[in-house]
């Protein structure tokens, strides 16, 4: 089963990603509080980690920094409703796969996440 | 007449109140359709909604079954990955929150998130199916405050590398969707609260309209009264399930109308046939008196008046007759008749008069016949009496009997008179209707002489019907019921 966390402070979006991602079959964490989620993702890797970029006290960035430097083989996905390009740039400089603008469609998600896993089958 | 417009009137309002409630009583029902329309929609909104629900978090449940599978399946219950695992648990701050509960075969438990000995015992839970296979059973609980509730079920794991069994329980924390069932159930309130505002006011609008065209036929039929009985209904801008009522209304308005003419031109009739014989007696005494007179001269008058008595004693009894027979109480004494004796008695007693008058009276044919005696022998009697007084001298009148079917007897009365215009024979049984050339010929009659013949028929359930020919004569043929 693959691990995957949802960070978002709106608790919506991670109710409906974390229903939605059970029913495929991941083992599906989500959390609103990205204090926690950095706190949480010291200790427990996950393959996929997908966080929104703009949150308080601690941003999307800083999740994505952490995660990129202690868990390089997980799968980084930044999301934003933010379609500054400073955003996407930064996220991608500091090691985020992936950059999806809100509102997204599940789909661009999946693609990513296919590709992913696809990827790392053809590799090992 | 003044008592009669009097009771017209008098219905109006009564009419007027039970049509508006029946704009009440439709009104009403169509609230009451509507509203149980509402109320089973919003029902079985509130069931699909609720549904969707649980299909949604047997999903999370199933799901959280199979990662506890998982990581069972590679470690042991006192495992690191575990821990975490229901760390997760007391972690999470969306509205999906699981409680997990691992314990052996033998009910000791192993592992337990933190916080859930003091919400869900182990007794809520179901107890676990033999198989792995899904569907498991899911049941819901709610918390005693009713401010929580929750969705359990438990499944059987193997644990570890000597697959040791234990018993998983779960539970998913669904107050969320308790608060938005909540909200929903508002809404519901609100929509139906709406909706009988708007159906009571669309329903009243409506049955208002529907029933315009009744208020029509009420102020139609409010326009009728005795000076007004040529009103009618103009039923072409009426619906159809209200043009039958129009019509039957104004065939019974045309019928009143008929028989309030017919009743006035009969009082008008009445008080002119009572006029002459009074005139004359009152003007025959007058002159009696304006000198004396002999006892010769006295008693001429006495007889002359006499005379006047007897038509009015004739007029009234005629009268008194016809206004018995058209009681529906009435009922008539019926014998079995042999019909040949009784015309044969009828020409017996008319025989002087048609000697006096040089006409031939013949009896032919025989028959038996179900009658009322008098009756029958008054009847026969009127149309010979009629046809000795039409009947030129020289003239014959034939009285004949015979069984016309299985059914019927006919008795008719044929003479050689001056017979009757065919504009006279419509009207011919109306009460002191006469025929023109009646009233010139025989001045003295009444007029009341065929009704009663009619009158007589029909006590008897029998027909009259008259034929004639102005200038070769009339037959008048009287059918009666054969005897049973």
């Amino acid at each position: 089963l693959q691990k995957l966390l949802i960070i978002d402070d709106n608790e919506l979006i991670v109710n409906s990603l974390v229903r939605y991602y059970s029913k495929r079959g991941f083992s599906c964490k989500g959390l609103t509080n990205p204090e926690k989620a950095l706190r949480l993702l010291m200790e427990e890797p996950f393959e996929v980690v997908i966080t929104d970029i703009h949150m308080s006290p601690v941003n999307g960035l800083e999740i994505i920094r952490y995660v990129r430097a202690h868990w390089p083989g997980t799968l980084l996905i930044g999301m934003s409703a933010y379609c500054d390009r400073d955003y996407r740039e930064h996220a991608s400089d500091l090691g985020a796969d992936y950059f999806i603008e809100k509102p997204f469609k599940l789909d661009e998600i999946d693609d990513t996440l296919k590709a992913h896993f696809h990827r790392k089958q053809v590799a090992s | 007449m003044s008592s009669k417009a009097a009771e017209i009137t008098g219905r109006t309002p009564s009419a007027s109140t039970s049509s508006l409630s029946m704009t009440k009583r439709l009104a009403a029902l169509n609230i009451l359709a509507a509203l149980s329309l509402l109320v089973c929609a919003s029902l079985f909104f509130l069931w699909a909604v609720e549904q969707e629900w649980e299909e949604e978090d047997r999903v999370l449940l199933y799901q959280k079954v199979q990662v506890v599978r998982d990581i069972l399946s590679n470690n042991s219950v006192q495992s690191e990955a575990l821990r975490n695992e229901l760390r997760w648990d007391s972690l999470s701050d969306i509205s999906i929150k699981f409680y997990t509960r691992i314990f052996d075969e033998k009910g000791n438990l192993l592992l337990e998130s933190p916080g859930m000995a003091d919400i869900l015992g182990r007794k809520a839970f179901p107890s676990p199916s033999r198989s792995d296979e899904l569907p498991l059973k899911v049941v819901r609980l709610k918390s005693p405050d009713g401010r929580h509730a929750y969705r359990l079920l438990a499944a059987r794991a193997a644990a570890g590398a000597d697959k040791q069994t234990v018993i998983l329980q779960l539970g998913l924390d669904i107050s969320g969707e308790v608060t938005h069932t909540a909200y929903h159930g508002k809404i519901v309130v609100i929509l139906i609260m709406s909706g009988i505002v708007l159906s009571s006011l669309v329903g009243y609008a409506i049955t208002r309209r529907g029933l315009r065209p009744l208020r029509e036929v009420t102020e139609a039929i409010q326009r009728v009264s005795p000076s007004h009985l040529d009103e009618r209904i103009n039923r072409v801008r009426w619906p159809e399930e209200l043009s039958a009522l129009a019509d039957v209304f104004n065939q019974s308005i045309g019928g009143l109308e008929d028989a309030f003419g017919r009743l006035s031109r009969y009082a008008s009739d009445l008080a002119h046939e009572l006029r002459t014989p009074i005139n004359n007696l009152m003007g025959e005494t007058e002159v009696a008196l304006s000198k004396s007179r002999t006892a010769d001269e006295y008693r001429q008058v006495l007889e002359s008046n006499l005379e006047e008595y007897g038509k009015l004693s004739r007029l009234t009894e005629g009268l008194l007759f016809l206004a018995r027979a058209d009681n529906p109480k009435t009922r008539i004494e019926k014998s079995l008749l042999d019909a040949s004796k009784e015309i044969e008695a009828i020409r017996e007693f008319y025989s002087i008069l048609a000697e006096d008058r040089g006409i031939t009276v013949i009896c032919e044919g025989s028959a038996q016949l179900d009658a009322d005696q008098i009756l029958f022998q008054r009847a026969i009697g009127n149309l010979v009496g009629n046809a000795l007084q039409y009947t030129p001298r020289g003239g014959s009148v034939t009285i004949s009997v015979r069984q016309a079917d299985d059914r019927h007897v006919e008795v008719s009365v044929k003479d050689t008179g001056i017979g009757i215009l065919s504009e006279d024979l419509p009207n011919i049984f109306d009460r002191f209707y006469r025929a023109s050339s009646g009233r010139s010929q025989h001045p003295e009659g009444m007029g009341l002489g065929l009704p009663i013949v009619k009158s007589i028929m029909d006590l008897h359930g029998g027909r009259v019907h008259l034929q004639s020919e102005p200038g070769k004569g009339t037959i008048a043929t009287l059918r009666f019921p054969s005897p049973a």
